[in-house]
């Protein structure tokens, strides 16, 4: 009996711990702190996007969408991490509709652990023509709180005694000095900043889980370590998948360049793109011209985590209706306090060529008018012959070294083609040079028979017919950092108003521990209660969050 | 009863780290993203030379050796068989699906590493060389034996010496491994010297033959026979100067 209840206990102890031996703690995880909780349409959104990764440099990248109640995207990002922090803002149009907003942050690696792994930040958005805001706090509203004016948090299980105010009662454009220190057994953080006018709702948020249970492979989707991952499927007609199909990457370029992967199992293919990529229209072809269809996955998240629950603890109406005056105000003296950052991007960008010496150039334009591709190959191009075949064209390029026609790959600004057909049309006027390299090639693997790179004189690749399925598109270039620019209120005529619910913005600021941090700024024309809200990660990867109110009133003081 | 009860205590203590392990995020993903971020290599179609119509080689190491090859777009692509024909001053590199043998764009390569069979590995970058009449120099591979504010290199060109007659009167090329020295200065500047000898060396740098001379008597360096003793010698240059 003993020995039944023994084993039946061992066997349930190891049950128990089959289930903990599949909970998987993910290599990264994000979080993400905005600037503001309440906007009006026409707004700015600046964000902060924090990433812990214990230690490990996983991704460079991380993406961010915005999606209404109804799940329909409004923006979707792609953002630069650095020192574990990418940040940006987004513009909120005019258009809008009133109601909340979910912000969605993740790295192309967390994919690989579902929603559950995602940062999400939730926000009001009103718009700034909507005279009936009293359909926000009905339609929204999940649990209403008297919440006190005057509330303090700080470190998790710590009195916050750290960020200090030079008054805590200010007058209108006044300035202000905020002192922030990191308790001792901090050694270092890294925090976003903002100071805005308290807002009479508070977002009950899901930053992230500790742990998550995946039995998923985790490099299903790969991190994103300098460049991005492209993704990809084949599908023949029948909509089953094409395994170990040859697909071509090229962008389109003063010169030929190319990439080239396979199919797996499951018809997905793969290519890494450098930043030599970022912005740079690609096409993605099989090899031949069979009608199997190329869909390329989107890594962007489309819908809405969990519910949005709003918590109001005050008049949010009329919060609204002052935010709608304050930008209305703000609008007709034509002032934005938005400043784009481009960052220099130095990471290695560099093309996949397909040759790096000199080949056998020749310009049409330096020769007499030919009406088409097959009188400039006839009379410019020696080594390449073109024959007219049941109704359609074939070209072929001899081999200098082998004595041998064989038909080569073509190139037309960059990109390359499924067949010579596609340039027949082309005139001199059209075609500005021609290089053929007339000897066999290798690009990894790859043999290549010849190269003829075309370029055009003016863009012409819209021009291109294709009869096999290609995948064009932009690839997308990292948003710009972006800064909230200040006014100088000391500087501002006091008959020009300036209402600012937002005083300071800091995307990025690093804490030291024992060092106090500074921070100066003015208080607006705004009156009501205002607050400091600091978020963030330690070094050691805790979750910061500091928070401290002051007034600001029409008095003197 | 009491050794069947161990004989459990024994399982559990075998399976638990099992399977605590088995939940560790131990997948690494690097293996897979080097594999897609590494750049295709490029070149040309290459013809090896026919056994039987050489005498000697035209490539440095006649093996195909494991090396890593540094592109001039400054990657790096690691373990690839390649081979260095000394003669073409070209890198051939086996395909390994299709075993077809590849010659290398130079303009792609900045350098490449050969590790050798027993273990040594030998570097060789691009270096700037007027050699022999020309009056412009070139850029060709030269072997990294010290690398410092002032870099030894030895440029290993094999060169065909004469030819050969066989019965059948089919001329057949000598090929013979010559070497070149050169001292990379922080400028950029090459200075090249073929013989080993301690006079010629100190020639080059006029201006401080002193404190060679007396570098040299303090690390008791009389003799210069090796590329090895070049080496010690490129380094106490590099004190001195």
């Amino acid at each position: 009996m003993n020995k039944k209840l023994y084993s039946f206990g061992l066997m349930t102890f190891l049950g128990v711990m089959q289930l903990l031996a599949v909970t998987i703690t993910p290599l990264e995880k994000v979080s993400i702190a905005t600037d503001r909780d309440v906007y009006i349409a026409g707004d700015w959104v600046y964000f902060s996007i924090k990433l812990q990764d214990q230690q490990n440099h996983i991704s460079d990248f991380v993406y961010l969408t915005v999606s209404s109640k109804n799940q329909q995207q409004i923006f979707t990002g792609c953002v630069k991490i650095n020192n574990n922090t990418a940040s940006g803002s987004f513009y909120l149009a005019d258009t809008l509709t009133s109601g909340i907003y979910q912000l969605v942050s993740y790295t192309n690696h967390m994919r690989n652990y579902g929603q559950e792994a995602f940062a999400i930040k939730n926000i009001l958005v009103a718009n700034r023509f909507d005279s009936d805001l009293k359909g926000i706090a009905a339609e929204t509203l999940v649990e209403t709180l008297i919440v006190d004016t005057l509330f303090q948090t700080g470190i998790v299980n710590q009195p916050l005694q750290q960020v200090k105010l030079n008054k805590e009662f200010f007058s209108q454009r006044e300035p202000v000095k905020l002192d922030i220190r990191l308790p001792e057994e901090i050694s270092k953080a890294m925090v976003s900043v903002s100071v805005r006018k308290v807002a009479p709702v508070n977002f009950p948020e899901t930053r992230f889980n500790q742990e998550y249970t995946s039995t998923v492979n985790s490099c299903y989707y790969l991190p994103e370590r300098s460049g991005f991952i492209l993704e990809g499927q084949i599908f023949d007609r029948n909509h089953t998948s094409v395994a170990q199909k040859m697909v071509f990457l090229s962008g389109k370029d003063s010169i030929a360049n190319l990439q080239y992967s396979f199919t797996n199992n499951e018809g997905e293919f793969r290519f890494f793109l450098n930043p030599y990529y970022f912005g740079k229209k690609i096409t993605v072809r099989m090899d031949g011209e069979d009608k199997s269809a190329i869909e390329i996955k989107s890594k962007y998240f489309n819908g809405i985590i969990g519910t949005l629950p709003m918590q109001i603890n005050g008049d949010i109406e009329s919060y609204l209706q002052m935010d709608q005056k304050y930008l209305g105000i703000q609008r007709s003296y034509n002032v934005i306090y938005h400043q784009e950052q481009p960052e220099i991007i130095t990471a290695k960008g560099w093309r996949s060529e397909v040759y790096s010496r000199e080949g056998l150039m020749v310009k049409p334009s330096d020769y007499l008018y030919l009406p088409d591709f097959l009188e400039i190959s006839r009379e410019l191009l020696p080594y390449y012959k073109i024959r007219e075949k049941d109704n359609d064209f074939e070209g072929t390029l001899m081999d200098i070294n082998q004595k041998d026609f064989a038909v080569p790959f073509i190139f037309f600004d960059g990109i390359l083609l499924e067949h010579i057909r596609q340039i027949i049309p082309f005139d001199s006027k059209k075609i500005k040079s021609i290089l053929t390299i007339p000897n066999v090639r290798f690009l990894g693997e790859l043999n290549i028979r010849g190269i003829l790179d075309i370029t055009s004189a003016s863009d012409q690749t819209e021009n291109l017919q294709w009869r096999s399925p290609v995948s064009m598109l932009n690839v997308e270039r990292p948003l710009p950092n972006s800064v909230y620019m200040m006014p100088e209120i000391d500087k501002i005529p006091r008959q020009i108003p300036v209402y600012l619910p937002l005083l300071y913005w800091n995307s990025a600021l690093p804490l030291d521990s024992g060092k106090n941090s500074t921070i100066a700024f003015y208080t607006s024309d705004c009156t009501g209660t205002f607050e400091v809200l600091i978020k963030g990660f330690s070094s050691d990867g805790k979750e910061i969050e500091f928070r401290k109110l002051f007034k600001v009133t029409s008095k003197k003081f | 009863m009491i050794m069947c009860n161990l004989k459990y205590v024994f399982l559990s203590i075998v399976f638990l780290p099992v399977i605590i392990l088995q939940g560790q995020e131990t997948t690494s993903c690097d293996a897979v993203l080097d594999q897609l971020n590494e750049p295709d290599l490029i070149g040309d179609f290459y013809q090896p030379p026919l056994p039987m119509s050489t005498v000697g080689s035209q490539f440095l190491y006649e093996n195909w050796l494991d090396g890593d090859i540094f592109l001039s777009n400054k990657n790096i692509v690691k373990k690839k068989i390649i081979k260095y024909n000394a003669y073409h001053d070209i890198v051939i590199w086996l395909t390994p699906l299709n075993h077809q043998q590849v010659k290398l764009d130079n303009d792609y390569i900045d350098g490449f590493c050969l590790n050798d069979k027993s273990g040594v590995t030998h570097c060789f970058r691009k270096i700037p060389v007027k050699y022999d009449m020309s009056f412009d120099s070139i850029t060709v591979f030269g072997e990294v034996l010290h690398e410092s504010r002032i870099s030894l290199f030895a440029y290993r060109k094999v060169v065909i010496t004469g030819y050969e007659v066989d019965l059948t009167d089919y001329y057949r090329d000598i090929y013979d491994l010559t070497t070149l020295y050169l001292f990379k200065l922080e400028n950029g500047k090459t200075i090249g010297f073929r013989s080993y000898r301690k006079r010629d060396i100190i020639t080059l740098f006029p201006d401080k033959k002193e404190m060679i001379l007396a570098k040299l008597r303090e690390i008791k360096q009389h003799r210069f026979r090796t590329e090895a003793d070049l080496i010690k010698i490129t380094k106490a240059l590099n004190e001195v100067l």
